[in-house]
């Protein structure tokens, strides 16, 4: 047993590249799955930490909604719970804005008191003057802030603020963090909560409430007991890790599936290098078993062997994930002041490692069965017998598992849609895999007979090369896994992309507003407003329950019959939207008639401010608005059944410049807390956001194209090492060296060419697969193929071989023909 | 009798680390077109050595190869690659055939390298399959082969492109007598009916006397009998 282990440590030693590419690849594997399993917990903290700006660290709200008289409250009422509660916090919180040389600053204007600050959100002073007694206009503002702008302790900043010019005195400056991060969009600073109070008529009261729980279990009774006391106010919880999560789960879920890709690479690397590996060591093994080893030894020894790669690229996986996690982390945390910590449990490790491990073992596995059923003597004489040349069934299978992805889904029932789905692309991609022989040949015949015209000669030699050649079809295979994985990620991140932007290809208007207190009046105010050409007023009533049918709607929209279809882009017949007016009558989207499998005609109960509400099912139309999770009614029953007085949102047709609308608007409608922005405003937010993803994901297909050229390169030495002595021979025949290096290009190209194309086929055919399985989760799901995208993958596949193959065509000019020859 | 190759004060020396072999020391030779030269010798003599600097496929230390009145040690790869392809044919003792290419293509490879067009070739391709016994094996591969059959397609190989040399390294070497005779027979054929010149290396006596002329190497020089 001694001597084998020596022998394999020397194989291992001799063949260093071969062990760098399956210790990458089963090292990547594990890093990536580390990191994604830790990215949920840690991008959940980043936010966690990035929302403490706002909320503290407070356990629940109370704040005045549109419904309520007032926008102020007395804190009495809650106090009556203070043996329960850590503390209250209130606090008046206002915008403002500063000009500064000739720029307009926007502030958060946040009223607190000291002491309760300190409690709700601590913070650190750097400096003070005549910050106590904490009263009149006093401001603290963040250091950094003050650095930027060049503020000075002592200075005074004359604020437009609540309708008037104010001049508040810099009385102390703090660390950038808690109540004074800076969060990218506005500046924060404290002044006295008096002070607020006293300009907006609200002395002893407050606009807002802070709670935090000595006992957080108890938070859901209390919550009841507070809406008891407090009951024309919202009681709400602050933002939980739950829904954080929720809230990185778009990112999450495209590593995962980033992760599988590369996971699917590593096998297929790890299992060729083993397949190369178990056959360099068959005439040792032979003679291992030929003076007594059993076939457990030899085996024993190999699989020690893949559990060693697995287990030292494991190890290294987990320090690469560290550094993967935080430079993902990094990537995503684009707002300013994000305070990085990583967040991971001693768990996660334990699973990347053993995942390692696994991948590794279960990779090499076959091959090392395999060998340890050849008979010593067929080993000894080397008379094993070659596997026949054609597999027609792989043909064959490949092309009923495709065609089961393919016509399947519509029959599948949708509670197993999912499950069933993931099951069905898997499929594909094997069934893709197994294709791949074929389609090569195809194209091989179809290129061999371009080839004689395009490169001559040596393009037929090449296309003769590359049929049956193990190493090529080894490549393309690689290829065309790694390239329709990346093909389908980042064609549905596309889409999703695309489908957000398209979202206000809809709206028919250019200014989207919220106002407090937004009724018919403000509506006639507006309009008298310069630019403002019409103001449509909507309500509209967020995830109600379906009582009778066990699910929810998003979204529903109390519709003006005149107006809605003026203001939104919808496919929907004026006369079945007017006699939504009749009675409690829906529309429904038709991704949502699928969803909740209903017909026209049909009653859905829903449960609404004023109690259960039946309306009856008019009709259906198409719309992918809000993932086509939303539903309409008239305006009147919206306004009865949800007791609604005031606007949910306002939407503003304006033919003049809307930002230039918006600001006006912003101004005059300033005591009302406006929340107005213009739909350009949006789509470049979204389009922001989208930016930063994008460049995770550029990142990641980066990662898999370098996985892919180690892969490709690998193929390459091992195939120029077996055909040394082919070429020695064509050289010998009178082949010169250039001629050597076209073939060389030659075969490159084309097995790039055809890793390219089959790559992207696959990559078609997975895509048009998914969007029948992401019904299940996104509802329906447009596809947006992007032509630039397949060909840029063919682009790269030639360029990944061609670039691996430098290397070994280098190597064929400087051959030593001779002893190539020679040697048998 | 015009001489085809020529060797003026041939010397090889190859270098094993600090070690440093003299194979061949000074070798002075002549071959006139349409012989058939036998080169014998003990093993590690230095014959193949003699026969791949002959054909191009290296480099002598010093010395000069001159192949139909030029000095092939100053031509250029492409130059030597066009020699190799229309002037010389090697015939190996392990055939080093392509093995995932056909009988047809291997024996083709020469005319795909010089950039002709296959079609051109076919009948000539009929005729020397027909030469060497193997018109009904042409789409076979190297592997579904006996050795004397690889053998007659390497000697088709060396054929197709009408080379007025042929260079053997032991072409009976690995066969048994029976076939190694036939393989003889038709070199002696080629020899004397289209003309080429053949220089073989050979252990075996019965393979030599084939040839008209016997060349003994023997400690890197020539001992001409
Ligand atoms: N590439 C090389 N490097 C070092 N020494 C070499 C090399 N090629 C040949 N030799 C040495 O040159 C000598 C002659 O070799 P060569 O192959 O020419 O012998 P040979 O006469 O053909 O022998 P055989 O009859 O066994 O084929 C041998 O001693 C061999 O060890
Ligand atoms: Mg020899």
């Amino acid at each position: 047993m001694r001597i084998i282990i020596k022998f394999i440590l020397k194989n291992v030693w001799e063949k260093k590249l071969r062990t760098l590419l399956i210790l990458a690849s089963v090292m990547l594997s594990s890093a990536l799955y580390f990191a994604t399993e830790a990215l949920s917990d840690t991008a959940a903290d980043m936010f966690l930490e990035r929302f403490r700006v706002y909320y503290g660290t407070a356990d629940l709200l109370i704040y005045p909604t549109r419904e309520s008289p007032s926008s102020f409250f007395y804190r009495n009422r809650a106090e009556q719970f203070g043996d329960e509660l850590e503390y209250i916090v209130g606090s008046i919180e206002t915008s403002a804005t500063l000009s500064h040389h000739g720029e307009t600053l926007r502030l958060s204007v946040n009223g607190f008191t000291l002491p309760e600050l300190e409690k709700l959100n601590p913070f650190f002073l750097t400096g003070e003057d005549k910050l106590l007694p904490f009263r009149g206009k006093k401001l603290i503002i963040s250091k950094k802030t003050a650095a930027d702008y060049g503020f000075k302790l002592g200075d005074y900043l004359e604020l437009d603020l609540l309708g008037a010019k104010r001049k508040f005195y810099i009385a102390a400056l703090a660390e950038p963090v808690g109540p004074f991060q800076d969060d990218g969009q506005n500046i924060n600073v404290v002044v006295p909560l008096d002070t607020l109070a006293t300009i907006l008529n609200a002395r002893g009261r407050v606009a807002i409430l802070y709670l935090k729980l000595k006992d957080p279990a108890r938070k859901g009774e209390l919550m009841e007991k507070l809406r008891a006391a407090y009951p024309r106010y919202q009681v709400a919880e602050t933002i939980t890790i739950q829904e954080l999560k929720e809230y990185t789960r778009t990112l999450t879920t495209t590593f995962q599936l980033m992760g599988t890709v590369v996971l699917f690479m590593a096998v297929y690397i790890i299992n060729t290098s083993f397949k190369v590996i178990t056959r360099e060591r068959l005439p040792m093994i032979g003679t291992f078993r030929s003076i007594g080893a059993t076939r457990k030894m030899t085996s024993f020894v190999l699989i020690a062997e893949s559990i060693t790669y697995g287990a030292i690229g494991g190890l290294l996986g987990c320090g690469l994930g560290f550094i993967l996690l935080y430079l993902i982390t990094l990537q995503i945390a684009s707002f300013p002041g994000a305070t990085i910590t990583l967040r991971y449990t001693p768990a996660q490790l334990g699973q990347a490692f053993l995942l390692a491990v696994l991948i590794s073992l279960v990779s090499s596995l076959l091959p090392i069965l395999k060998i340890a059923k050849i008979p010593v003597k067929e080993i000894i004489f080397n008379t094993i017998s070659k596997p026949t040349r054609r597999k027609r069934w792989k043909t064959v299978l490949g092309l009923i598992l495709i065609a089961g992805a393919v016509f399947l889904p519509p029959y599948i029932p949708f509670p197993l849609l999912l499950p069933v789905g993931m099951l069905l692309i898997f499929a594909s991609i094997i069934g893709c895999i197994l294709l791949i022989p074929g389609l090569t040949n195809l194209f091989l015949t179809v290129f061999a007979r371009v080839y004689r015209y395009l490169f001559g000669n040596e393009g037929i030699l090449a296309a003769k090369n590359l049929r049956g050649n193990k190493g090529i079809l080894n490549n393309i295979s690689l290829l065309a896994i790694g390239i329709s994985s990346l093909l389908m990620i980042n064609t549905i991140s596309f889409s999703v992309a695309t489908e957000v932007t398209n979202f206000y290809r809809n709206c028919n208007f250019q200014i989207w507003g919220w106002v407090w207190q937004a009724d018919r009046n403000l509506e006639a105010i507006l309009r008298k407003i310069e630019g403002v050409e019409a103001v449509y007023g909507i309500y509209s009533a967020n995830y109600l329950e379906i009582t009778n049918r066990k699910d929810r709607i998003n979204l529903i929209h109390g519709v003006n019959k005149y107006k809605h279809l003026d203001f939104w882009e919808l496919d929907i017949d004026p006369e079945l939207l007017a006699e939504l007016d009749t009675g409690r009558k829906i529309l429904l989207t038709n991704t949502l008639r699928e969803r909740l499998q209903v017909q026209k005609g049909d009653l859905l109960t829903l449960k609404m401010s004023r109690g259960e509400r039946t309306y009856q099912i008019i009709g259906f139309y198409d719309s992918l608005m809000w993932n086509g999770n939303f539903a309409l009614i008239a305006e009147k029953y919206m306004k009865m059944d949800m007791g609604k007085q005031y606007y949910d949102d306002l939407f503003i047709k304006t033919n003049l410049d809307p930002d230039l609308v918006s600001a006006t608007l912003k101004k005059r409608l300033e005591r009302r807390y406006p929340s107005i922005n213009t739909i350009a405003d949006f789509e470049a937010s979204d389009r922001e956001n989208n930016a930063s993803f994008f460049r995770v994901m550029r990142g990641f297909s980066l990662l898999a194209l370098v996985i892919g050229i180690f892969g490709v390169f690998n193929n390459l030495i091992i195939s120029f090492l077996e055909r040394q002595r082919a070429l020695a021979v064509l050289r010998s025949v009178g082949m010169s060296k250039n001629q050597a290096l076209k073939m060389f290009l030659i075969e490159a190209l084309t097995g790039g060419l055809i890793g390219g194309i089959v790559g992207a086929l696959c990559g078609y055919l997975l895509i048009s697969i998914s969007p029948m399985i992401l019904k299940a989760v996104a509802g329906k799901f447009p596809i947006h193929q992007s032509l630039s995208l397949y060909l840029s993958s063919i682009l790269a596949g030639i360029l990944i071989t061609v670039t691996a193959s430098t290397s070994p065509a280098l190597k064929s000019s400087k051959l030593d023909i001779v002893s190539a020859i020679k040697y048998e | 009798m015009s001489p085809i190759i020529e060797t003026i004060q041939l010397y090889k020396t190859f270098k094993m680390g600090e070690i440093e072999v003299e194979v061949l020391k000074g070798i002075d030779l002549t071959i006139n077109a349409g012989e058939f030269v036998s080169i014998m010798g003990p093993s590690g003599s230095g014959k193949s050595t003699l026969l791949y600097l002959m054909g191009g496929l290296d480099k002598p230390t010093t010395g000069q190869v001159w192949i139909k009145g030029r000095n092939i040690a100053v031509m250029k790869d492409k130059e030597i690659s066009i020699l190799r392809r229309r002037t010389l044919g090697f015939v190996f003792q392990f055939y080093n055939l392509i093995p995932n290419l056909n009988v047809e293509d291997n024996i083709m490879l020469p005319v795909l390298l010089d950039g002709k067009r296959l079609k051109s070739y076919r009948r000539k391709l009929e005729a020397i399959l027909e030469t060497v016994g193997l018109a009904d094996r042409r789409r076979h591969t190297p592997r579904e082969l006996s050795g004397g059959q690889q053998q007659r397609v390497a000697i088709a190989r060396a054929l197709i492109n009408e080379p007025d040399i042929i260079l053997a390294d032991e072409p009976t070497g690995n066969l048994d007598t029976k076939t190694g005779t036939g393989i003889m027979e038709l070199l002696q054929k080629i020899n004397q009916e289209q003309g080429k010149t053949i220089v073989q290396v050979t252990h075996s006596r019965e393979a030599a006397a084939y040839s008209q002329r016997i060349i003994n190497l023997r400690d890197g020089k020539v001992w001409e009998q």
